[in-house]
């Protein structure tokens, strides 16, 4: 059974702050609920529109229920030197998406640079990250990730 | 030229996660010696001796930072450790933290003892989940060895966004709300996280402290060029045969860096220019390549250290089909604050698409100038300001790569 609303954003004020708890209930429900949110806000003292326009501001929260699985190519001048072109290509192909578009199972777009420009190109599946990827290899890793 | 390693002296010599291979390393002597010093001396050796200049890319005297700090008379005062790297092409507190994250604390306990602070934080990227995971139990291992003396850290996720690597929206982000940036003056140092004293210092900066500590200021300030002494973290990308992380002196040369520790270009390409500092500076073509690597002779060349990423480029490439990559990122990671960087990173990538793409026509590069001077002038913060210094710089030197590009006329 997933911990309970407060457990989760009592650890995580614990740890570190406010982007901590927001990064925990996302993993709890695959994304920030408005109940979630609501919590949060009982927690701190604040209105949740507060809160919302904080996380609204942030590319890694999700305010909105995600695809099944989240692709995020890495977009960074030493992945485009890596020919994350191809990556692309391969991943539409393999999804039936363009990037920027999602469906209830891909949700296919950037990120921006990763940090792991020596081993490029690099992308995320569900926040878990790729190096050196090979596009050949995009069908197989897809269907590893499931 | 060999590697000098200061920042990197545990680097793949001890367990990361393991605060007793720290310790059995010298580790934490630092820390023991800076508490036995008066706080006024232990900042003027950083300040005069050292010369330690901050390795986020302004390259301001760290010392000058924290005697500010340290003469407020407000009772409650702040470090901040700046590890919200996100400069396209920068990995190097990446290798700090997932090397050796106790150096990062043990620098930090020096900085907070330096300047009376008790509440510390170290502010990491988002996407950083192995560093985030390792500094915590690197606190909690300092912790219960009773290394740090009352002062708290606390690390802190960021959750994707490039913006909040600048100083006053780390503050703001820290604060819990939208990380925009904040007016300047007040400086941080005046009136930072909460309207207290706040010292914000890079990661790299933070991992040299305890050496210097340790081995003396003097022995620093003889490292290096005489202006920016040391050593600086450069990172090598792209067009380059060895892509790694090195650490050197800084009077070592970018040649030493691309050709000796890059390994120049693969594959019998020539060399076509190197992006140094990230997206949001400029480029260097390969005969400044005997330039030392310092912030001051690299500004006097027209470029900038920036973050010491070094993004190579080799002769095949139109910069053009480059410069539109580091548009897309400006124009996604605007913050939206102010109406000339929201606008005017949306309108450049625009142009830049069509020119990269063969359609675009002179007057759009006329356009993307006109643009691109109004955002020097009237953004709010670095972002938008330096959005499109690499679009100049390219300009400048690679008028033909445009040429190519442009839409022919019947």
């Amino acid at each position: 059974m997933a911990s309970s609303y407060q457990t989760i954003i009592k650890n995580a004020y614990r740890d570190g702050g406010l982007l901590d708890a927001l990064l925990a209930l996302q993993k709890r429900d695959g994304y920030v609920t408005e109940e979630g949110l609501r919590e949060l806000a009982a927690h701190e003292g604040r209105s949740v529109a507060e809160l919302y326009d904080a996380a609204s501001f942030y590319s890694m929260l999700r305010l909105t229920k995600p695809a099944k699985k989240e692709i995020r190519v890495c977009r960074g001048t030493a992945c485009h030197s890596g020919d994350n072109v191809a990556l692309v290509a391969a991943l539409e192909a393999a999804t039936g998406l363009k990037i920027g578009q999602s469906s209830a199972e891909y949700d296919l777009g950037w990120v921006e640079c990763l940090g792991q420009c020596q081993a490029s190109p690099n992308l995320l599946i569900n926040g878990k990250l790729h190096t050196k990827v090979d596009p050949a290899k995009i069908p197989a890793l897809l269907g590893g990730d499931k | 030229m060999e590697e000098v390693r200061i920042a990197l002296r545990n680097v793949g010599k001890i367990k990361p996660d393991s605060i007793d291979e720290y310790i059995a390393a010298g580790g934490y002597e630092a820390l023991k010696k800076a508490r036995a010093l008066d706080r006024g001396e232990l900042i003027q050796t950083i300040e005069e001796t050292s010369r330690l200049r901050g390795r986020g890319g302004a390259a301001f005297s760290t010392g000058k930072k924290w005697s500010s700090a340290y003469a407020s008379k407000e009772e409650t005062k702040y470090i901040i450790c700046n590890a919200d790297e996100g400069e396209p092409g920068t990995y190097k507190d990446r290798v700090i933290m997932e090397g050796d994250p106790h150096t990062v604390i043990e620098g930090l306990l020096i900085g907070a003892y330096a300047v009376g602070a008790k509440d510390c934080f170290i502010y990491v990227r988002g996407e950083y989940e192995k560093s985030i995971r390792l500094l915590r139990k690197a606190v909690k291992a300092a912790e219960e060895k009773g290394l740090t003396g009352g002062v708290t850290i606390k690390v802190v996720s960021g959750a994707g966004a490039y913006v909040v690597g600048e100083g006053t929206a780390i503050v703001n982000s820290l604060e819990g709300v939208r990380g925009e940036p904040r007016l300047k003056p007040p400086s941080m140092a005046v009136k930072g996280l909460h309207q207290k004293p706040t010292i914000v210092n890079n990661v790299e900066t933070f991992a040299v402290i305890p050496e210097i500590v340790n081995r003396g200021a003097d022995w620093f300030g003889a490292i290096g060029a005489e202006k920016f002494p040391g050593t600086k973290l450069m990172c090598l990308s792209g067009d380059v045969k060895n892509k790694v992380c090195v650490e050197v002196p800084t009077d070592a040369t970018l040649r030493d860096v691309v050709e000796g520790f890059g390994g120049g270009v693969p594959g019998g390409k020539k060399l076509k220019a190197i992006q140094l500092g990230g997206s949001s500076c400029g480029f260097v073509t390969p005969e400044l390549l005997d330039t030392p690597i310092d912030f001051d002779s690299i500004r006097s060349i027209g470029a900038a250290l920036g973050s010491g990423a070094v993004y190579v480029i080799d002769e095949s490439r139109n910069v053009v089909d480059i410069l539109w990559e580091i548009a897309k990122f400006f124009r996604h990671e605007s913050c939206g604050k102010c109406t000339p960087c929201r606008e005017g990173t949306m309108r450049v990538e625009e142009l830049l698409e069509k020119l990269k793409k063969g359609e675009g026509t002179e007057k759009d590069v006329e356009l993307i100038k006109t643009l691109s001077g109004y955002m020097q002038k009237t953004c709010f913060c670095p972002l938008g300001q330096s959005a499109t210094t690499a679009f100049m710089s390219a300009l400048k030197l690679f008028p033909e790569d445009f040429d190519a590009k442009l839409r022919k006329e019947a």
